[in-house]
């Protein structure tokens, strides 16, 4: 089944459920164990964004993209060590070839005991590293509640373990499709926040809501998240489709990873605005999620690099997908 | 050879069936590649005589019923019949646009004068144009006052339209008239199907900044139109106007992806090692069109299964405006010498296609309208008054 099979009832009774879960249980892992979304992954990959949107909602840390990459890659346990953003690459490398071995600088989130081994990307594909190897530093840097560790240190070549570069893109591909999602739930769950101060909050006698500045900011706000919605679906969908090719799988994530980045940007940029002074202070419901977005949305490509990365493929007259929305359900993203 | 009659075509061969037509009448269809500087009653003329030939090749007449001069099958074909057109370098033809805008609601409102109007409309023989606006009723379309009163088998007609996108050359023009009281505001209004050629009827070309007559005012004095050209009910000019909006809004943004797809590809062509600002600049414009492919493509699907969109229609329309104007932009961006200063001819298209991109978040309800609409009635936020 893929996600443009699953109907529109099946997919509300997926977040239903992911929802009572979530209230019931508090825990990424917990939830993701309790409705078995690592079956997912062969079956209904789609589906999984149902999941990451719903946790960055709740801003809950989970391991659920380290298992995706795992599982895509063939090894299983290993989690995601992201390289550090650095402006002007939308794929930067977590380790570099050197001297005798690899120097690795990376991130990952572990909402629990440290993972044994790591995937991360080189110049060109990427590599498996032991993490015991390395040295490992709480990175509880802007998105405090992240669970980010940084690890670092050089490796001799005999530990490392290499891994395709085709088997990367798709991996890649991936991975942003799902921080896309979780990027995207946390927008819209700021667009809501948002929404809801500006209706209860009175001055000059009318609700904030009612002044036209106010309305239209949250109006484009909530455009770019039906935007980014719309291409995530296309990037899902592409990934879940066996006769896309790797290239248009690759192209659709990095739009789709992009468009959820700019309706965070557009959604927080807003958010921080209309709830005034109560938004920035230290329990109001916005700072986790602002922090949480600004995270994951610089790693694997902020939304310049990524567009950027588009732009450069444009030019050199690189194949671009062209999705044929005429057509109904997965064959729209197909070879056209 | 023209498409299969007999069956139903798919999507898919309808795009395969008509680029093989296209390819294989290439060099009779050359002129119709060519962008020219010219005036736009010259365009307009082209297009007509392009129409001629997919008319009779069967290809524009696919995805209209019948009864409207075409030949059956599921309307989503004539999406692909756009699609291919501007990917093979043609212009789709702008007479288009009002077929796709007026057409389905006149075929749910009047389909008597659907069915007297259309197939000269797909033959390209009588172009057609909208009477909404007023100088006094842009945004605020409800409190137009063009009059039109019932008197005995006629309508009586006195007042002026303006900004009507191709009035200069059309011959009916669908007009939102004024039937109840002045105070009546969207229940007094009435839709009627004139003639530009009668009586009393002057259009005055409005020339845009382009230097082009796409839009002009047209004046009414006691024009009188057979009552049969109402559209639907009297006073319920309303329900139509909205009905029509929703393909204004929705469906001809797929006409316009495609057309972005194919600029933005030339403009893609004559750049060569962007840096990070312009390879960006570039590719947030092909996410903007990417964006608006697949939601008006899907917003199609459903406008033509008989569902309502409703509010949705205006993010629909948002992400139109967004997407001509960053590629536009684009262009002047990141090829200032000859956007600014260029004398060939494609530097003058541009530059003219430039000044029309701003009419994007203007014409079909003013970017303002639709924040207010989908504030009002996606967000539920509280109301402005």
């Amino acid at each position: 089944m893929s996600h443009a099979d699953m109907t529109t009832e099946e997919a509300a009774a997926l977040r239903d459920s992911v929802q009572t879960s979530i209230a019931r249980l508090g825990d990424a892992e917990a939830v993701a164990d309790n409705i078995g979304a690592l079956e997912l992954f062969d079956e209904a990959l789609p589906s999984l964004a149902i999941f990451f949107e719903e946790f960055g909602r709740h801003h809950l840390v989970s391991t659920l993209i380290d298992s995706l990459v795992a599982h895509t890659l063939g090894f299983e346990g290993a989690a995601v060590a992201y390289a550090l953003p650095r402006r002007g690459l939308a794929d930067p490398p977590g380790a570099i070839r050197g001297g005798s071995g690899l120097r690795v600088d990376a991130v990952l989130r572990a909402p629990g005991p440290l993972p044994s081994k790591a995937v991360v990307s080189l110049e060109e594909g990427a590599t498996v590293v032991p993490v015991s190897q390395l040295r490992t530093t709480a990175a509880a840097g802007f998105d405090r509640d992240g669970t980010w560790q940084r690890i670092h240190g050089e490796l001799p070549e005999a530990e490392v373990t290499s891994i395709d570069a085709t088997d990367w893109a798709r991996a890649v591909a991936l991975a942003r499709v799902s921080l896309g999602s979780e990027i995207l739930g946390v927008a819209i769950e700021i667009n809501a926040i948002a929404i809801e101060h500006v209706t209860a909050r009175h001055q000059f006698g009318k609700p904030l809501g009612s002044f036209q500045t106010v309305r239209h900011r949250l109006a484009e706000a909530h455009v770019a998240i039906q935007a980014a919605q719309t291409l995530l679906n296309l990037g899902w969908t592409a990934a879940a489709t066996n006769t896309v090719t790797a290239n248009d799988v690759a192209v659709y994530a990095v739009a789709a990873k992009a468009a959820a980045g700019r309706a965070f940007e557009s959604a927080s940029r807003t958010a921080n605005q209309v709830c005034g002074g109560l938004g920035l202070t230290a329990e109001h419901s916005l700072p986790v999620l602002v922090r949480r977005g600004s995270a994951l949305n610089v790693l694997l490509g902020d939304p310049t690099d990524l567009t950027a990365a588009i732009g450069r493929a444009l030019c050199a007259a690189e194949p671009m997908p062209v999705p044929d929305p005429l057509l109904s359900h997965d064959d729209r993203v197909g070879a056209h | 050879m023209g498409p299969a009659t007999v069956e139903e075509l798919s999507v898919e061969q309808m795009r395969a069936g008509f680029v093989d037509w296209l390819t294989n009448e290439a060099s009779i269809l050359r002129e119709f590649r060519e962008e020219r500087v010219e005036p736009i009653e010259d365009r307009w003329a082209r297009s007509a005589r392009f129409m001629g030939l997919l008319f009779d090749a069967g290809w524009n007449r696919q995805g209209w019923p019948r009864e409207v001069g075409g030949v059956g099958g599921p309307a989503i074909l004539r999406n692909a019949l756009y699609d291919e057109l501007e990917r093979a370098g043609y212009r789709v033809p702008e007479q288009y646009i009002q077929l796709e805008v007026q057409g389905p609601a006149l075929m749910k409102f009047a389909p008597h004068i659907a069915a007297k109007l259309m197939p000269a409309a797909l033959r390209g023989d009588e172009m057609w144009a909208q009477g909404f606006s007023e100088p006094e009723a842009g945004s605020d379309l409800a409190s137009l006052r063009c009059r039109a009163v019932h008197d005995g088998d006629e309508y009586v007609i006195n007042g002026q339209k303006t900004w009507s996108s191709y009035a200069v050359s059309a011959r009916w023009m669908g007009v939102l008239t004024r039937t109840g009281t002045p105070e009546s505001r969207h229940r007094g209004l009435t839709m009627l199907e004139v003639d530009l050629q009668s009586p009393g009827v002057e259009v005055r070309p409005v020339a845009l900044a382009n230097g082009l007559n796409e839009v002009a005012e047209v004046f009414f004095d006691d024009v009188r139109m057979p009552a049969e050209n109402l559209i639907g009910e009297e006073n319920g000019g309303w329900a139509f106007a909205m009905y029509l909006l929703q393909f204004e809004r929705a469906n001809y943004g797929w006409m316009r992806q495609a057309h972005i797809s194919r600029r933005l590809t030339e403009l893609a062509s004559h750049v060569t090692d962007p840096d990070r600002l312009a390879a960006s600049t570039l590719g947030g414009a092909w996410l903007a069109n990417l964006a608006l492919r697949t939601r008006s493509g899907e917003t199609a699907q459903r406008l033509f299964a008989g569902e309502t969109i409703g509010p949705e229609a205006s993010i629909d329309k948002v992400l139109l405006a967004q997407a001509e104007q960053s590629m536009n932009d684009a262009y002047r961006d990141l090829l200032p010498a000859e956007f600014e200063f260029g004398t060939e001819k494609h530097d003058e298209i541009w530059r003219s296609e430039w000044y029309y991109s701003r009419a994007a978040s203007i014409y079909g309800g003013a970017g303002e309208v639709q924040r207010g609409i989908i504030a009002d009635r996606l967000l539920s936020l509280p109301k402005e008054r």
